[in-house]
């Protein structure tokens, strides 16, 4: 038990205080703060004077624009049957990738969840999603005409590792997330990996 | 029927939440744990199930050593203890049926676990103890559309449902108001007595444990320090329990028992009564 009067005093003291700033939460010292802005401005100043823009080349490229832009009005369907089969194909590719990249990314998201994968397990995983996200999806049909030539199959394998890399990444993430205290419960009652996977994992990351 | 002997746990980083516990529980009998936060009994109640790993010691259910099991009979013995917890942790998506039934996963094979269909004794059961506990009709419900004392009642259906030889109850009550604190108490010890099955109850509430249990144990940064009669909790052993206060409110027989069967106001998400000052944990 304070006495009245000293918890008086600490009160007067505390009141007396009107300013505050939240401590730092990156730099702490100014040195850092400066070194840091002053990295920003030397980077900036150094990836620019890379650029090599040439002022006069670009003023004599707008009008060349200019007429690009212009020849697309009006459109030209004259070979309406060659856009539409392109169109249908993308479609066609865009779904399969999709729908392959869904089933695919379902096994890897689990392992890349790092509170339901051993930590081994976890890494591979982990690392495979960051190395297919790596590389530009260009690159990645690059690869895949080399291998299987041009056409509809390289652009479709292309897509899959596309899909499969960003939904795994979500899966996982989800899974991350999820309330542990569900987990807990459902293997305190004695169920295998699969029967936890479907009673604590599956409702939480699907809606219904 | 339940045989600690020398449980130790000592986490990464050196924190030793049990130093050496005892316990037997030798009759059906509920056996109430307190103890200030930080004490060990969540870690007491896990290291049993193995949710937590014990360093040391010996865990033995019906003469069953459970520290030494492979995953496979690990998993075949957790699914005779049940385990209630003071979140519910009911799966919060999924029906009161549903979540009931689960409690039936150690039992059923992965097929039918995922096609949810269940054998008619395990419906059977599970539609009695929906009655039993008061939620009559509130199958179809999902468990997140229920108040706090009617999921920790699904929770308390859930852990029956395992007909199991051993129940671990976290902190049923400390997310509770007193007054559903006090129902979900008694419901725990009618269910346990009516089913034989032993208890050991992880409780905050100094007075509901001695009004509830038939036996009550303290632990002391991971000792055991307490184990008697609930009349046996003087002044002087909780001092010795929670250190040095003025317990003359605190230790009474509660005789408010007069708010049976009553409805529940719905989803209120009361905080937990901090009569002693502690929560969570």
């Amino acid at each position: 038990m304070t006495p009245p009067a000293a918890s008086d005093a600490t009160r007067g003291a505390a009141s007396a205080r009107t300013t505050w700033s939240r401590p730092p939460i990156f730099f702490t010292t100014p040195a850092a703060r400066c070194a840091f802005w002053f990295l920003i401005a030397a980077y900036l100043f150094w990836s620019s004077s890379t650029l090599n823009i040439d002022w006069v080349r670009t003023a004599q490229g707008l009008p060349r624009a200019g007429d690009m832009l212009a020849r697309m009005v009006p459109p030209d369907f004259s070979r309406s049957g060659l856009l539409i089969r392109g169109v249908v194909e993308s479609v066609q590719m865009a779904f399969a990738a999709s729908f392959i990249g869904m089933i695919l990314a379902i096994p890897l998201g689990l392992a890349a969840a790092s509170n339901l994968a051993p930590r081994p397990v976890y890494l591979a995983a982990r690392s495979l999603i960051v190395l297919s996200r790596t590389f530009h999806e260009v690159f990645i049909a690059i690869f895949f005409v080399k291998i299987v030539g041009f056409g509809p199959l390289a652009g479709l394998l292309t897509l899959i590792v596309a899909s499969v890399s960003f939904i795994s990444k979500m899966i996982a993430e989800d899974i991350e997330n999820m309330n542990m205290g569900q987990i807990e419960a459902i293997r305190a009652i004695g169920a295998s990996f699969p029967k936890l996977l479907l009673y604590a994992v599956q409702p939480q990351g699907l809606p219904r | 029927m339940l045989e600690v002997t020398d449980l130790v746990k000592e986490y990464p980083g050196g924190l030793r939440a049990l130093r050496g516990v005892a316990l037997n529980v030798t009759e059906p009998q509920v056996v109430a744990v307190i103890g200030s936060s930080g004490a060990g009994k969540s870690t007491l109640i896990r290291c049993i199930n193995r949710l937590v790993e014990p360093t040391s010691g010996s865990v033995k259910l019906g003469g069953l050593e459970l520290t030494t099991l492979n995953r496979s009979d690990l998993r075949k013995a957790r699914s005779h203890i049940g385990m209630i917890f003071q979140e519910y942790n009911l799966v919060e998506r999924l029906t009161v049926m549903e979540n009931m039934l689960s409690g039936r996963l150690g039992s059923v094979s992965l097929w039918r676990a995922f096609r949810c269909n269940y054998p008619p004794e395990d419906v059977a059961n599970a539609f009695e103890l929906l009655d039993r506990v008061g939620l009559t009709g509130r199958q179809d419900d999902r468990a997140d559309a229920l108040s706090g004392g009617q999921r920790q009642r699904v929770g308390i259906a859930r852990a029956l449902m395992q007909k199991p030889n051993l129940l671990l109850v976290d902190e049923p009550t400390a997310s509770l108001d007193p007054k559903t604190s006090r129902q979900i108490m008694r419901l725990i010890c009618e269910l346990a007595h009516e089913s034989g099955t032993p208890a050991l109850v992880n409780i905050h509430d100094v007075a509901l444990a001695q009004a509830s249990a038939d036996r009550v144990t303290a632990l002391n940064d991971g000792n055991l320090i307490f184990d008697g009669a609930p009349g046996d909790l003087t002044p002087e052993v909780l001092n010795d329990i929670y250190g040095e206060e003025d317990w003359s409110a605190t230790i009474r027989k509660d005789d408010d028992d007069a708010e049976n069967a009553e409805p529940e106001a719905p989803a209120k998400q009361a905080k937990p009564p901090s009569r002693n000052g502690t929560v969570g944990k």
